[in-house]
């Protein structure tokens, strides 16, 4: 067995999840604007006249 | 003032998110600084890589799901585009809908539900409400509120207990239209729901559509914590078996059906703790598609105490895995890919991931002892706490919801996940030795205010 740091471990371990969390809150970002803001989308709707 | 007020809680969100992130990244330098310790003890070793695996597969997880909600509502937007462009947008060619209230013992909830239905911006539906042999006055209650709707819109019917698929099969017995509507006794439906949810039953495929189920009553810690465990749920996994239009339950409190689907699968059956699982299982092995709308909002009371939301829990879990078993051919391909993608997730979210969940905790809480590393612990608690927020903030952000919950994830992991996966694992094992277990219905407390009194329309 080879023997290893913990610090090690560590350090990789933080790398990986705040690299994470770093995608997901730019996937956040994104999803605020994709997303559908129903109460204007709602008033549109009904500003909209009867085809 | 109020958008003012929004605007300021928002960016106070903000401080305290990026306050969080720098404590962590400090927390986690400082341990780093003072830690020199060799790890050369086997199990340390099995343990740690243990830990490294499930940490890896949990961030992969968080960038697969989130990826796929970007996906998802990309198309979504494109397809609700499309329709706008269409006369139905314009409040034409809206089939008519019964909505099927199975009622048991409901009369603190019922009458503010069915409030809600009246109060929908849908043009033609009706309202079956049928009492399943209650001891408690809901008939007279539900009667009550019939009686204020001056269009004649509810009918409410009687009968013999017999359990939930019972009733709601004598509902879509009695229910006159072709397109139903199956809510619990104490959903409310946002105005708009069903106008976003019938748009998908103009593809003939579409079997079914399920709803967007949310927290009403949301002044508790227990309550906001699964208000937010709903939310993730929803945007995550839901959203990828929507993408490939199969839903795998489509909930109780809002499942909109296509009769002749229903009624080609068998309707509900009882021999299952969660009926609209089997259903929906029944209806993507027949070749259905199932749909999900993100914006067909369906607010239903959660469990305000520790014991009933355990109790609803063990129910839940319960019901699915005998859903799996019932339906274990699927697992071989043997009813096409759909069911076989659907039960996969099942099993994964209710056997396997609570149990390498518990593991991973039991492995970090082993080195712990070990090392003698209480800071581990806190290293711990920060990185996992910190990858949920992650996640909840993308779902949080793709339903617009409101930004407040995300703080309750400080809790979540350590306290509200280590709960349900210890009620999942436990009911996983009660499945499997077949211990006898009661349906253990929910005590409504109506603590979720009232609607607006509905006028004729």
């Amino acid at each position: 067995m080879i023997p290893f740091e913990l610090r090690s471990f560590i350090n990789v371990m933080s790398l990986i999840i705040f690299g994470g969390v770093a995608v997901s809150c730019v996937f956040a970002v994104f999803a605020y604007f994709l997303s559908i803001n129903r109460r204007k989308r709602q008033k549109k709707v009904e500003e909209t006249p009867a085809s | 003032m109020k958008k003012t007020g929004g605007r300021l809680i928002r960016i106070l969100l903000l401080v305290v998110i990026l306050l969080l992130i720098a404590v962590a990244g400090l927390a986690v330098w400082l341990l780093v600084e003072r830690t020199d310790h060799v790890v050369s003890n086997w199990l340390a070793t099995a343990a740690f890589c243990f830990v490294i695996g499930f940490v890896s597969i949990l961030i992969l997880r968080v960038i697969f799901f989130a990826f796929f909600a970007m996906i998802h509502l990309l198309f979504y937007r494109r397809k609700l585009a499309v329709d706008d462009a269409s006369n139905r947008w314009a409040g034409r060619n809206k089939p008519m809908v019964s909505i099927i209230v199975p009622a048991f013992n409901e009369e603190k909830v019922i009458a503010e539900a069915i409030r809600s239905h009246l109060l929908m911006d849908y043009p033609s539906f009706e309202i079956v409400v049928v009492d399943d042999g209650s001891t408690d006055s809901t008939t007279e209650v539900a009667k009550e509120v019939a009686a204020e709707d001056k269009a004649n819109r509810v009918q409410v019917h009687k009968i013999p207990n017999g359990g939930k698929g019972n009733a709601l099969n004598y509902g879509i017995g009695v229910a006159k239209s072709d397109f139903l509507l199956c809510v619990d006794a104490d959903s409310r439906l946002d105005p708009d729901s069903l106008n976003y949810a019938i748009r998908h039953m103009k593809d003939p495929k579409v079997a079914a559509v399920a709803g967007n189920v949310k927290v009403l009553n949301r002044q508790k810690i227990l309550t906001n914590l699964q208000a937010l465990e709903y939310i993730i749920g929803q945007n995550l996994m839901r959203r990828i078996q929507g993408l490939f239009r199969c839903v795998g339950i489509v909930p109780g409190p809002f499942g909109l059906f296509r009769r002749q689907a229903i009624e080609e699968v068998g309707l509900y059956t009882d021999d299952t703790y969660a009926e609209d699982c089997d259903l929906s299982l029944r209806l993507l092995a027949a070749g259905w598609d199932i749909v999900d709308e993100i914006n067909s909002v369906v607010r239903t009371e959660a469990p305000e105490k520790l014991r009933p939301f355990i109790k609803q829990r063990y129910r839940w879990t319960r019901g699915v895995l005998q859903s799996l078993r019932k339906h274990s051919n699927g697992f071989f391909g043997r009813s096409g890919f759909k069911v076989w993608f659907v039960l996969m997730n099942m099993f994964f979210d209710g056997v396997i991931w609570p149990v390498a969940n518990l593991l991973a905790h039991a492995c970090v809480f082993y080195l712990i002892l070990e090392f003698g590393l209480v800071t581990y612990l806190v290293f711990w608690w920060i990185h996992f706490t910190m990858l949920d927020m992650g996640l909840a903030l993308v779902c949080i952000a793709s339903e617009r919801e409101t930004a407040r919950l995300v703080i309750h994830i400080l809790i979540y992991r350590l306290f509200f996940l280590v709960i349900m996966d210890v009620c999942k694992l436990l009911s996983s094992l009660e499945e499997v030795f077949q211990v006898q277990m009661g349906w253990g219905k929910l005590e409504r407390t109506g603590s979720g205010g009232s609607v607006k009194k509905a006028t004729a329309s």
